[in-house]
């Protein structure tokens, strides 16, 4: 027994070998990124050639597309919707600047435009989809913009209610995460009725023109108790889901542009390997001299699946079939734009945020996944933030 | 026969190139992780007094895992390390007599990456169901009984 360590050493090392596996489970289940970053920076030159390796062993037996074209420019037909769509009527004297949504706190009230002073945003002016008035702009820095939607806490805009042959003007005030925002201040009560509509009027400096662009707030929709003495007119209202990707911005000056497009960045990408050892065949490997770290991967414009993970210039996609993208994807129907809803069979588009750029065509809804073809594409939109859930 | 480290870490590689093929096969789901299995057939038990031998066969098949599936380096050697931890840990209470303890101490030890795995997926939002895990787990541990029938030190030089 003269070799063997003294008890108290053994229990030492035994008790060091325990907490470091501890220690690798734990960054395994809770994961800090800038270690696995780190991790495979140093590793990655070694497992990409093996990675290639097991690729081209497994398409041996794997029927695999290899479509060699190269992609156009995608002109998404969500956005072109979108455009269409979202326009406000044209009045004198105001042009509509269109400018990318980043991302909409419906509870808080607050929208952010990814565009700001050097694009000539100011604060004050007004924001608007299609028929809907949105908010005003509150807070401008050079590239972001802050509005202020007319639901935010303490928010009061000017109102004109029509129902039937009567209009009346009132004020609407904001309640933020209280509740839908109230129809107060009413000028001839006796002119209101339940789903009166909710019409914008402007402020005295606000260009005369803009109260003809027929802007409106929503339906007045009653709430509470007559008996109890709390009954009240308020908003009924839903920001539009074309509004998540673009909405206008009326301005009587303008700059050399009125259309803020959003940064999409975009790289060449090659299939290394269909499949994945521990996963099976819902993953798929691919490298890309890209210098950003991709959020989505397309095969010529149609998306294959998100980028779970990057490893330098190579990383993991998961393959996956357009109903998997259940409230992360819109469908174009006659009257707009919507969120997908699972069960309808529609054609559906990426809805942005999480680096996403918005409008990736994604397929019929109720497609299976598909393999993709050798060459492919990545894209991140490092702006999109997307919208917070209801 | 002494089998040498590199003999295995050669197996391994082949091992790497194949396997994936062979998950995405028809019943690829329910395969045993390699490696894993490799492992636990390769480390005699009880391990030796100097661990470092196993220690790096680990890390070495980690990489390799690594390479060809999302799970990181860090998570598949957690796994792998684990793994061989907890047989430890069971073989030096229970004798691998019998088929049921080398079964039992097999199949709890491929627990921790049916554990790791199962996390990485939820993390990424892949389905990895419960019932795959089990199967893998399972056949793990059958395998390593029937095929590691008695104590063995064939990597490091012992008696066979």
């Amino acid at each position: 027994m003269f070799f063997l360590l003294p008890g108290a050493e053994r229990n030492r090392k035994k008790l060091l070998t325990v907490l470091a596996v501890l220690s690798l489970c734990v960054q395994s289940c809770f994961p800090l990124s800038f270690v696995d970053d780190a991790v495979h920076a140093v590793l990655g030159p070694v497992m990409q050639p093996i990675t290639r390796l097991a690729g081209g062993w497994s398409s041996l037996f794997q029927k695999l597309p290899r479509v060699d074209e190269i992609a156009g420019t995608y002109n998404s037909p969500l956005i072109s919707a979108e455009r269409r769509f979202g326009h406000p009527a044209d009045v004198p004297g105001v042009a509509w600047l269109e400018v990318p949504v980043l991302d909409i706190d419906e509870g808080s009230g607050q929208m952010k435009l990814a565009a700001g002073r050097n694009f000539h945003l100011s604060t004050g002016q007004i924001v608007a989809f299609a028929d809907n008035y949105l908010g005003r702009i509150s807070e401008v820095e050079d590239d972001i913009a802050y509005v202020d939607l007319f639901n935010r806490a303490g928010q009061r805009t000017g109102i004109k209610l029509s129902a039937s042959a009567n209009t009346t003007r009132a004020v609407c005030f904001g309640r933020g995460l209280s509740g839908r925002a109230i129809v107060d201040w009413i000028e001839d009560e006796k002119a209101v009725a339940v789903q009166a509509t909710l019409w914008w009027r402007p402020r005295p400096l606000d260009v005369v023109h803009l109260a003809n662009a027929g802007l409106k707030l929503g339906m007045a929709v009653s709430e509470g108790s007559a008996a109890r003495g709390d009954d009240m007119f308020v908003v009924a209202h839903e920001i539009p889901a074309s509004a998540e990707g673009r909405v206008y911005v009326a301005a009587s000056a303008i700059g050399d542009s009125i259309v803020a497009e959003p940064i999409v960045h975009h790289h060449r990408a090659q299939r290394i390997m269909l499949g994945d050892a521990v996963f099976g065949n819902r993953l798929v490997a691919v490298a890309s001299g890209a210098d950003f770290t991709p959020a989505v991967l397309s095969d010529h414009s149609r998306v294959c699946g998100q980028v779970l993970t990057w490893r330098g210039n190579w990383g993991w996609a998961h393959l996956q079939q357009p109903s998997a993208w259940v409230d992360k994807s819109v469908a174009l129907y006659d009257g707009g734009v919507r969120l997908h809803n699972a069960g309808e069979d529609q054609v559906v588009y990426t809805r942005g945020g999480a680096g996403i750029p918005r409008g990736m065509l994604l397929g019929d809804s109720d497609a299976q996944r598909f393999v993709p073809s050798a060459n492919l594409d990545v894209w991140l939109a490092p702006q999109s933030k997307g919208v917070v859930p209801r | 026969m002494k089998v040498r480290v590199s003999v295995y870490l050669a197996l391994a590689l082949v091992m790497t190139i194949v396997f994936p093929w062979m998950r995405q096969l028809s019943f690829g789901d329910y395969l045993p992780d390699a490696w894993l299995l490799l492992l636990l057939l390769a480390v005699p038990t009880p391990m030796p007094h100097s661990v470092r031998k196993p220690i790096i066969l680990a890390l070495c098949f980690a990489i390799l895992r690594s390479s060809v599936a999302l799970c990181s380096p860090i998570a598949s050697c957690a796994s792998l390390l684990a793994a061989l931890m907890v047989r430890e840990s069971l073989t030096r209470l229970l004798s691998d007599s019998l088929f049921v303890y080398r079964f039992s101490s097999a199949v709890l030890s491929a627990v921790p990456m049916a554990l790791i795995d199962m996390s990485v997926a939820s993390q990424h939002h892949i389905q990895l169901s419960y019932t795959t895990c089990a199967w893998r787990v399972l056949l793990t541990g059958l395998i390593v009984a029937v095929v590691k029938r008695r104590s063995s030190n064939s990597m490091f030089g012992g008696t066979s």
